[in-house]
């Protein structure tokens, strides 16, 4: 730790060890007073902005329907529509939120909004929910990065290159770098790690930066990736090919399958966030075939993982949140699309912290505004932070020393938490 | 303030030399002009400027930025033994040097297309990145830039320019976005759909600027022979833009009823269509009342060169209340149109400005505990440059200089002459996209791509100077990879780290160390 940082920490938390957010301290204190803690999360964004008459929050008999039929759910009165099946039959294992809102409607920005939830700052780059989780809640000791983003790549925020996400390409092959050549002894890699922190150290003195100590902890943690076995090629088809299957490997190309099946190995090794990417929702035109492609992946992807993660004992201690930047119109255009809507649009959680079996909002009958109980993309994230143990009142100092809220006066949703 | 005066002074003497002496001079007095806004604003706000940087410093930062990579080993060994450095003339050799044409044709054709320039089913990249290279070759003056681009017609394997219009599909939409987008700096895409929220654009301006482009066609061969891939874009004579008519009723297929709209110039009346129609927006585009292809252009050169733009976008030109920066951009984009729309000129005036060539750290000021609040106020007075991670074609083209390193997927440890194009795609796939990730971590802490580079260095200072790791290796690495010679305790701590066990690992070692360093992966 630089010199700088070390004297501005002292001069701004004189109240202790508070603010050096030691991992350990946390978890202790969360053990004792918060039992229903996630321990990890699983964000599944869909993005482009899902349809949520079309998935959801379906209007039937309504001009707004469409060409989709809804079906019952497992819960009494709530009716989703008819292409997601499964999640329909477990829908006691979700909470399903019918009343968010965003105040962007362009696909950049209200991307920005839902990962950080504050609108896009260009002088301050507000960290992603998934490094704002690693930085607060990353185990120092363990193997694997604490925050893994599958297929979506991020720009640094203020926290900080090493809290950004390692991001997958390949899911097949995540880190092709990982293996030394033979021969080459630890005592070897130690002493080339030991002489690039010391020499990054000089860097920071000299240019009175944070830089240099950041990557080294990023060289440290790609070193010890290499101890981790869930970062070596892995193809499940051949691993267990019948959950593979059941998670949808048959289902358009697969990928939704093997990036859920991967998420719940990342989860199992000690990942704290995975995101996945699952775009494509952006329908303007053809709205209904679409869709119907896009859900029956969603479909078995999310109640599979919900599944295979209570099989092994994961669920109650896993956060599984589904949403995407915005809803879509509930009026059809003439391309048979639906245009971008930020008004009313719907999220899935499920799994630890949470309460399910339950439906926390209402929109109106056309499905065109809120009837009652909005939830706001910082309120949003409140309850995500919430459910995975982060203390959302407090003020908190990014690594260079600034003032960071966690969200903007969000308040977490009560109605939901404590599952 | 003697100080200022006395630089002013050289850098002016400097000048003088110069075969262009007039033209450099009066560029310098714009450079002075910079930075007098810059200094007035500091002064006002009590912020401390950070002093300039010493010449090591100044021709790393330099080749970065203008050639895309670090200087050629016997420039850095002229510093570094003392002789004092000429930064007009650096500056000048530079800006005439192929190095710069390529690596200023590979980012602009990166900003154009957001994407890496490969030949994709729709267009021609590699073509597109060949004829920006040769524009910043002859520094065509930019407005003529454009209005090539805008204007392309013909093939896409002969004609470089028509890519642009064809990595939008040569469609109104797209193309529109992309024009108020890349040369605006506007926002104007959202209006596409509706009236844009925040600034002052209307669904009727996109739909007006649109209708420019909406004769243009692609075309693709009916019957390509074997391997041949090429798209031709041409202007029909007729054809109108339409777009479907809100107010009329849906025909009982309920397909709505499509209108025509005309072009149409925000703020103007409907366009004279007697000339080709792009003509209309290109000379509109260029024209001096239109402050936003100068401006924009000035503020994209700028966040190349600094880090960050001026001001965010042009969605609210003019501003409120002038500050600082829009002083800068009026500035820098009053002298870029009166001299012809000269992009070397532009880039000329930023960096021989003290401003481009302050230091990152405040070491030698004395002042080591300034704290985050203080430096966030120097970084957005422009009073300290930001330090910025290299992008991968940057780091790729460096280790080039350092060990003459070409890594192929046949033979990847060939030596070839720096300065040789490369192969796209080598870069990205073996440093990754995307600076400061964990990605781009692990390809340097272990990757083939970097493995074989770090074997290249250390054979070739063993090659030099024998097997037993010494001063004159530890310096030569320093060199080639950092551009400055190392302080006597680095010599030390070099030393002690590469002369445990086997000197070819030992030696490895080192290189392994000064390539992951921040040092090397950084502009600063």
């Amino acid at each position: 730790m630089s010199t700088s940082r070390r004297s501005f920490l002292q001069a701004t938390c004189a109240g202790g060890l508070s603010c050096f957010g030691s991992s350990i301290w946390s978890s202790l204190f969360a053990a004792q007073s918060e039992t229903e803690k996630a321990e990890s999360c699983i964000l599944i964004f869909l993005e482009g902005g899902p349809s949520q008459i079309d998935t959801f929050d379906p209007k039937p008999d309504t001009p707004s329907a469409g060409s989709f039929e809804a079906i019952d759910t497992k819960l009494s009165g709530v009716k989703f529509a008819q292409h997601v099946p499964r999640l329909a039959e477990l829908a006691d294992k979700l909470a399903i939120v019918r009343s968010l809102t965003s105040m962007e409607g362009d696909h950049d920005r209200a991307q920005s909004l839902m990962h950080t939830g504050h609108r896009p700052n260009p002088r301050l780059h507000y960290p992603a929910l998934g490094s704002t989780v690693a930085w607060r809640q990353a185990d120092p000791e363990i193997d694997v990065p604490a925050f893994v983003s599958i297929g979506r790549k991020f720009d640094t925020s203020i926290l900080g290159p090493q809290f950004g996400p390692f991001v997958i390409e390949d899911i097949g092959n995540p880190a092709p770098s990982l293996t030394l050549p033979e021969g080459f002894s630890e005592a070897r890699m130690k002493r080339r790690l030991t002489a690039l922190e010391g020499f990054n150290g000089r860097f920071d003195k000299q240019y009175q930066s944070l830089l240099g100590n950041d990557l080294t902890q990023l060289t440290r943690r790609a070193d010890r990736m290499r101890n981790s076995p869930v970062f070596q090629p892995y193809d499940p088809a051949v691993a267990e090919p019948e959950l593979f299957e059941r998670y949808g490997s048959g289902v358009n190309d697969g990928y939704m399958a093997r990036a859920c099946l991967t998420a719940r190995r990342l989860v199992e090794a000690g990942v704290k966030f995975v995101e996945i990417q699952y775009g494509g929702w952006d329908t303007h035109n053809d709205n209904f075939n679409q869709v119907q492609n896009l859900s029956a992946s969603l479909d078995m992807g999310i109640s599979t993982l919900i599944d295979d993660l209570q099989e092994r004992g994961l669920l109650q201690q896993t956060l599984v949140v589904c949403v995407g930047e915005f809803g879509r119109t509930p009026k059809i255009n003439g391309e048979n699309g639906r245009d971008h809507f930020p008004d009313v649009f719907s999220a899935l959680l499920a799994g630890g912290g949470i309460k399910v079996g339950q439906v926390l909002g209402e929109s109106s009958e056309d499905g065109s505004e809120i009837k009652n109980r909005p939830v706001s993309i910082p309120d949003f994230h409140a309850t995500v932070f919430t459910a995975m143990g982060l203390e959302i009142s407090k003020d908190y100092f990014a690594p260079d020393g600034r003032l960071l809220k966690l969200t903007e006066n969000g308040r977490p949703i009560t109605e939901l938490l404590g599952g | 303030m003697s100080r200022f005066i006395r630089n002013a002074f050289t850098l002016c003497l400097v000048f003088g030399s110069a075969c262009l002496a007039e033209d450099s001079t009066e560029t310098t007095s714009v450079s002075l002009q910079l930075d007098q806004v810059i200094e007035a604003g500091c002064a006002k706000d009590s912020v401390t400027l950070l002093l300039t940087c010493g010449d090591a410093e100044f021709l790393r930062r330099v080749w970065l930025d203008l050639a895309g990579r670090t200087p050629p080993l016997i420039e850095v060994k002229a510093v570094a033994a003392g002789s004092s450095l000429n930064r007009g003339e650096v500056v000048k050799r530079l800006l005439n040097s192929t190095e710069f044409a390529r690596h200023w044709g590979r980012i602009w054709a990166e900003y154009l297309t957001d994407r890496r320039p490969f030949e994709t089913d729709g267009y021609d990249g590699p073509r597109l990145q060949q004829f920006l290279t040769e524009a910043f070759r002859e520094n065509r003056p930019y407005e003529k830039l454009v209005s090539d681009l805008i204007l392309g017609e013909g093939t896409s394997d002969v004609n470089g320019s028509v890519n642009f219009l064809l990595r939008y599909n040569a469609e109104p939409g797209p193309l529109t976005g992309a024009v108020s987008q890349k040369f605006l700096g506007l926002s104007l895409q959202c209006a596409e759909c509706h009236d844009h929220p925040h600034a002052r654009w209307k669904q009727q301006d996109f739909w007006g600027l649109a209708a420019h482009f909406a004769r243009l066609r692609k075309m693709t061969p009916a019957q390509p022979e074997e391997g041949e891939s090429f798209f031709v874009v041409i202007e029909r004579p007729a054809g109108e833009f339409r777009v479907e008519d809100k107010r009329a009723k849906p025909d009982e297929n309920g397909v709505a009823p499509t209108r025509t709209v005309y072009p149409q110039l925000p703020g103007r009346p409907r366009s004279n269509v007697s000339k080709q129609r792009r003509t209309v927006l290109v000379e509109w585009l260029a024209q001096p009342t239109n402050p936003y292809l100068s401006r924009h252009l000035v503020n994209s050169v700028w966040e190349r060169l600094l880090g960050e733009r001026l001001v965010q976008n042009l969605d609210h030109w003019p501003p409120e209340a002038a500050s600082t920066n829009s002083d800068l951009l009026n500035l820098l984009a009053e002298d870029f149109t009166s001299h012809d729309w000269n992009i070397q000129r532009l880039i000329q005036t930023i960096v021989l400005s003290k401003t481009y060539q302050r230091n990152s750290s405040a070491e030698e000021q004395g002042d080591a505990t300034v704290d985050v609040l203080q430096k966030e106020q120097q970084f957005s007075h422009w009073g300290r440059t930001r330090i910025r991670p290299l992008s991968a074609d940057q780091l790729h083209l460096s280790l080039g200089q350092a060990f003459g390193y070409h890594y192929d997927e046949n033979d990847h440890r060939l030596a070839v002459a720096t300065g040789e194009e490369f192969t796209q795609d080598i870069p990205v796939n073996n440093l990754g996209a995307t600076s400061l990730t964990l990605a781009r971590t692990l390809s340097l802490y272990n990757s083939d791509y970097v493995r074989g580079a770090v074997e290249l260095g250390s054979e070739a200072a063993i090659r030099l100077y024998g097997p037993t790791v010494g001063a004159e290796h530890v310096e030569r690495l320093f060199m080639s990879l950092l551009s400055r010679s190392p302080s006597t305790d680095e010599l030390e701590y070099f030393q002690d780290l590469g002369g445990e066990g086997d000197p070819r690992e030992g030696l490895q070692d080192i290189v392994w160390v000064l390539l992951n360093s921040t040092e090397f992966i950084t502009n600063h």
